[in-house]
């Protein structure tokens, strides 16, 4: 079978689907952009959406974040296995990663059913609003990059398209880049009162 | 052979000991972040905040996404991303503080009456 173009062909020096997931994450870094502008603006104009803000679980906030980092180093250990042409070890730190993505959904599942019990919908204000929105196009990201990351596990634990680790890697790294800006705007406001 | 075809020096340019101690560093400025929360800093709290999600971005970008052995071409890509992003805070943030009027008052989300029916009353 014929090998994927984005991984044999070049016009840059380097393979045109390495190149293609950063220009990916350029043009995401414009949807997450323009989210976090937003919270700019409504931070700045309106005292009462860091009131409304004070009301996420930092707890949660924090142990989430604690996951993604970790499940960044786990997807970095299998980017270094594949560098070394090991694909069952470079397989099994991506099935770690998967598992690192898990847990954060149903963690966020969990506290999304808390929110929404005691009255925090979408529909509350608008920094409920911007709160589901930004987490929830952050998790539709996680589920993505946890689907791809089982199918290039798949091929690694065979040695097959192992560049594709790294590729995957990028994309996770930077879905924790996300959620690296996201904690402290929805966690960590108005807590010193 | 390299397997990822993206190295020029054909080395992962980190051994494992320098990502944990990357992990490690990004955990504790994780924590630098929640508690710096609980300080009662005015407007430094968000800035702290965004200052460390900074400094983890790059933490993460300079090792993990190992944008420091990348060829031009990714980190021009890399910084066109940050560009774009910079350039949609700062004309947000002229038009902010260039509008004459106030902010609009705070307004709760509220169901609007249907339209429907308004017709057939008449």
């Amino acid at each position: 079978m014929a090998k994927p173009i984005a991984t044999t062909r070049s016009a840059t020096t380097i393979p045109t689907g390495k190149l293609a997931v950063w220009w990916v994450l350029a043009s995401e870094i414009v949807i997450f952009g323009g989210l976090l502008a937003s919270y700019v603006m409504h931070r700045l104009g309106h005292q009462e959406f860091g009131d409304y803000a004070a009301h996420t679980n930092t707890a949660i906030g924090a142990t989430n974040t604690f996951v993604l980092l970790t499940s960044s180093y786990f997807a970095v250990r299998a980017h270094f296995e594949a560098e070394h042409g090991r694909g069952k070890a470079a397989a099994k730190w991506l099935y770690a990663t998967v598992g690192g993505a898990v847990a954060f959904l149903c963690i966020k599942s969990a506290e999304w059913t808390h929110e929404i019990k005691e009255g925090f919908v979408i529909t509350k204000n608008a920094f409920w609003a911007f709160y589901y929105i930004a987490a929830g196009l952050h998790a539709c990201h996680v589920i993505a990059g946890a689907i791809i990351m089982l199918i290039v596990a798949h091929d690694a634990r065979q040695n097959k398209e192992l560049q594709r680790v790294e590729l995957i890697g990028i994309y996770w790294h930077f879905v924790d880049v996300i959620w690296i800006f996201l904690y402290p705007l929805l966690y960590l406001v108005e807590r010193h009162r | 052979v390299n397997p990822t075809h993206g190295n020029a020096r054909g080395d992962f340019g980190a051994d494992i000991a320098a990502l944990a101690s990357s992990w490690l560093g990004l955990v504790l400025l994780m924590l630098a972040s929640l508690g710096s929360a609980y300080l009662d800093l005015g407007v430094g709290n968000v800035l702290a905040g965004l200052v460390i999600a900074t400094v983890k971005t790059g933490l993460v970008a300079w090792v993990f996404m190992q944008l420091r052995r990348a060829s031009a071409m990714s980190r021009i890509a890399a910084a066109a991303g940050l560009a774009t992003l910079l350039l949609l805070i700062a004309l947000s943030l002229v038009d902010y503080k260039t509008r004459a009027q106030a902010p609009a008052a705070w307004q709760p989300a509220q169901q609007i009456a249907p339209a429907l029916g308004v017709d057939s009353r008449r």
